[in-house]
């Protein structure tokens, strides 16, 4: 059981973890209403990674192009934004600091069918600002908070449970 | 004087007060912050501080700005120099209708107002020389939209301030307006305000709502005019290109004389 567990270890430090974040975005006082939008409403969304691909100290960033597995998850006004609807293939591109995720930047055309090509939806920079617009012309802004922890994924969450486990047998074995 | 060339007004301060206009800021805001320019302008505070000028006048010009290819000047190069003038001025600032609306580019708007300060910045002439070349900046959002796009715009807020400052503006003063729980002013204060004139370091001054907006500008433009002031007051106006000209011209003159007199 010992040797099953440490090879399971070692087998999970190398390999891909994507690790997922989970973020809101509130809206300010003033929405647009006609698209079914609401003063101060509250969005969920999430962006998720290769953390393995991240420096734990300074800083790094990460693209499309240096992490294919990078993703964006944000259901706003009725439609769904993806990675893949940012207007530049190089981005959305994620910035961190010591291994965590402290600047994005992700521009989508506004996928709301009565947005006119001008219309984007955009979360950017450090400063946790999120603004949109249906036209190009009249911009909206609401605010992205961020948790600033990387949840646990599946591999991670192993390779934790791993580690209890052995540290629960080690104890059991020191007492008997 | 050639033809077609105007003669510049000697000024203590050029000062261009730049306005953002993005889509951000409602209809309300922006006949808010018209009516504030127009009534700061004509303020007795300001009117003081521009007649306390060795020159007793300024220029001063109004200019909006939203996204990356937006900007316009909305009110050109005008003199003041007294409550008339500055009527006029506010008048103009009152009638001018909003041109676009749009989305923050900072970077982009000051890279708009270098040239507009005429031959001191590398641009064309506006009929005005100072010592102080000065851009009043005020807005609600951190940029958004300034080319080229980075993870974090702030990098080219920076990069046009420091380039603004360089090419011959002196000071750029910000206005933030927290009207988001985001700092704004914070912002500003870090990213597009810098410079000095006098060694009164630029400064940013915050406003949290648009019912503030007209005495914090106030207060802005009678510390910038009077930077200027302290400016004008002590150096004469350098005019070294024109010093460079005549100089050679000097030695042309001088060695044709001698060559003339010598063959004679």
């Amino acid at each position: 059981m010992k040797r099953y567990l440490c090879t399971l270890i070692l087998a999970s430090c190398g390999i891909a973890q994507a690790a997922t974040v989970n973020f809101t975005i509130t809206l300010g006082n003033i929405v647009p209403t006609s698209v079914g939008l609401t003063p101060h409403q509250v969005i969920q969304g999430s962006v998720s990674y290769d953390s393995s691909l991240v420096s734990l100290t300074g800083d790094a960033s990460l693209t499309p192009v240096s992490d294919p597995t990078l993703t964006v998850n944000l259901n706003f006004a009725g439609s769904l934004y993806h990675a893949l609807d940012d207007i530049d293939p190089l981005f959305p591109q994620f910035g961190f600091v010591d291994g965590e995720i402290r600047a994005i930047s992700y521009r989508a055309g506004n996928k709301h069918p009565g947005s006119t090509v001008d219309g984007f939806v955009q979360i950017e920079g450090n400063l946790n600002r999120f603004t949109y617009s249906f036209d190009g012309d009249n911009e909206y802004l609401g605010t992205v908070t961020w948790p600033f922890q990387a949840i646990p994924e599946p591999h991670t969450a192993l390779l934790f449970a791993a580690t209890a486990l052995l540290m629960y047998r080690r104890q059991r074995h020191h007492y008997t | 004087m050639a033809p077609g060339l105007r003669a510049q007004t000697k000024v203590d301060t050029e000062l261009l007060l730049m306005i953002d206009v993005s889509g951000s800021v409602t209809s309300k805001d922006y006949a808010q912050m018209m009516d504030a320019y127009g009534s700061a302008m004509t303020s007795a505070a300001v009117l003081d501080a521009i007649q306390g000028g060795s020159t007793g006048k300024i220029a001063a010009a109004v200019a909006f700005w939203s996204s990356a290819s937006r900007q316009t000047v909305g009110v050109g190069w005008m003199e003041i120099s007294d409550l008339g003038s500055a009527r006029v001025f506010a008048e103009r600032i009152r009638e001018v209708a909003r041109p676009f609306l749009g989305t923050t580019a900072i970077a982009a708007a000051i890279d708009f107002a270098v040239p507009l300060f005429g031959t001191e910045t590398g641009g064309r002439e506006n009929g005005f020389h100072s010592h102080s070349q000065i851009i009043d900046i005020a807005g609600d959002g951190t940029d958004n939209s300034s080319p080229p796009r980075v993870l974090d715009r702030s990098v080219n807020v920076m990069a046009a301030r420091d380039n603004a400052l360089r090419s011959g503006v002196d000071m750029i003063n910000g206005l933030g307006l927290n009207t988001t729980p985001e700092k704004v002013s914070d912002y500003y204060g870090k990213y597009v305000i810098g410079g000095k004139v006098a060694d009164t370091p630029a400064f940013i001054r915050t406003v949290d709502s648009y019912d503030t907006f007209e005495e914090m500008l106030s207060a802005n433009l009678v510390a910038g005019i009077r930077a200027g002031n302290l400016a004008s007051a002590s150096e004469p106006i350098p005019e070294p290109s024109a010093a460079l000209l005549a100089l050679p011209g000097a030695l042309v003159l001088l060695l044709h004389r001698r060559r003339a007199k010598t063959h004679s």
